[in-house]
């Protein structure tokens, strides 16, 4: 086997009102890794002009405002409301595209997954099958880091601060970590239009991030009522994780990785290019 | 869950600083929404002749050792008595960062750079009142952390999301700004 010299090619990028980084690995052609980091930079812009509800002109707003039907929209548009539909059916509505109570669609608790699990596909298909793209905490895998290993995925400990509840070992997969607590009581308990707070954080590892993402969402909404769902998840290939506000942890069977109730911190290492 | 983008700044800025052993870019482009994004790419690859960034204050030097030959033009008289030959210190340099505000208040870090790498950021300011402070409690450690992934040999990642991270990065932004020679 030759060796080949590679580095790594890592990017944060401030888009969507938020973090994404990229992170790949194992780059031959730094050049070329640059450029397929562009295009998906490039088309995370478009889904944020696309898709913002702060933004007025977008197409989400024309939409939530009637000014548009979603069959005369961008293909994205349509894209994440089937995805926004497909997670409310499979939640039994726990997931719910009209969250806001407005009766207008708004997909806003998948985008994020599934603008990273797109970038992820722009970067493989471009020939970069070794990254990690981490949309503020939503996480989609490829590949592995190295030859010898997985990557090593932290779960942000919602009680201990900088501390990690979990480590997940992962290949190609999404990891999506929803919470009460990074961003204030922003999930919202679709039954009865109040914050969700009896799980603090609820994490969701499948093989794509746009459906975990809003699964995580729908559990932390239902609090430990999300249970029979998620183990009806875990036997099509969702495993998840629950840290409850008391501090309960719960797994569901299929769910891979140390588990650290007190929280342990990620070891920083002087390892990286 | 995306929050809201009125805290976006319209700078257009493109900065690359190649650093000891590293090369930190710096990209902010004008978005065409009227926001602006930000790129940072940290660390990583081979890296080409290291161009001298101004030493923060404490060390003196800001010349980079080419290589570990064992050569004899250490300064004679100024040399501290130093045991251990063969390894320089890495110079560290301090950057501080802009205070940037986000919905919960205002935040400002300062990036710790040694041997060319970010080894630290530090929290400068922060909302330090009731609700806001149980927020930036909860996720400044996890922007920290975020930040120097890059530099972390065990954890390549973390999943959990942060509010104040365009606010955090922002301000982490603004310090490597500030690298620039």
């Amino acid at each position: 086997m030759t060796t080949t010299s590679t580095s790594d090619v890592r990017r944060v990028v401030l888009v969507m009102g938020t973090v994404v980084s990229i992170d790949v690995r194992r780059v031959a052609d730094r050049e070329a890794a640059l450029a397929a980091v562009a295009t998906a930079t490039a088309w995370l812009h478009r889904v944020d002009d696309l898709l913002s509800t702060y933004k007025p002109e977008s197409a989400l707003s024309r939409l939530r405002r009637g000014e548009l039907i979603p069959a005369d929209g961008p293909p994205e548009l349509a894209e994440a409301l089937t995805l926004g539909r497909r997670c409310q059916l499979r939640t039994g509505g726990a997931f719910d595209l009209a969250w806001r109570g407005d009766r207008r669609p708004d997909p806003t608790g998948v985008v994020k997954g599934w603008a990273a699990e797109h970038a992820s596909r722009l970067l493989a298909s471009a020939g970069f099958g070794h990254h990690a793209v981490n949309a503020a905490g939503d996480v989609r895998l490829r590949g592995r880091p190295a030859d010898d290993r997985l990557w090593s995925v932290g779960i942000a400990h919602p009680h201990a601060p900088g501390r990690l509840v979990a480590v997940v070992p992962a290949t190609d997969a999404g990891v999506a970590t929803s919470g009460t607590a990074e961003r204030g009581d922003h999930v919202i308990d679709t039954r009865t239009g109040q914050p969700s707070l009896a799980v603090a954080s609820a994490t969701v590892v499948g093989p794509d991030l746009g459906p975990a993402d809003g699964y995580a969402t729908a559990a932390v909404s239902c609090g430990w009522d999300a249970v029979p769902l998620l183990e009806g998840l875990d036997a099509e290939g969702w495993s998840s994780l629950l840290v409850g506000a008391n501090g309960r942890i719960w797994t569901s069977p299929g769910f891979r990785g140390d588990v650290h109730p007190d929280g342990i911190l990620p070891e920083p290492g002087g390892h990286g290019g | 869950m995306t929050p809201g983008g009125s805290g976006q700044r319209g700078r257009r800025t493109a900065v690359l600083v190649s650093l000891v052993g590293a090369t930190v870019a710096v990209v902010a482009v004008k978005g065409a929404g009227g926001g602006a994004s930000h790129t940072v790419d940290v660390g990583g690859g081979p890296v080409g002749p290291p161009r001298a960034v101004a030493g923060g204050g404490s060390a003196p030097t800001s010349t980079a050792p080419t290589s570990t030959a064992p050569t004899s033009t250490a300064p004679a008289s100024t040399t501290p008595a130093s045991t251990a030959p063969t390894t320089t210190a890495p110079a560290e340099q301090k950057l501080i960062g802009s205070p940037e505000s986000f919905p919960y208040g205002t935040i400002q870090v300062e990036v710790v750079m040694r041997g060319g790498r970010i080894a630290n950021v530090v929290t400068v300011q922060a909302p330090s009142d009731g609700y806001s402070a149980q927020v930036a409690g909860f996720s400044l450690p996890r922007l920290r952390q975020e930040v120097l992934q890059a530099q972390s040999a065990h954890i390549d990642v973390v999943s959990g999301a942060s509010y104040d991270s365009q606010a955090y990065a922002q301000s982490v932004q603004s310090a490597l700004d500030r690298a620039r020679s």
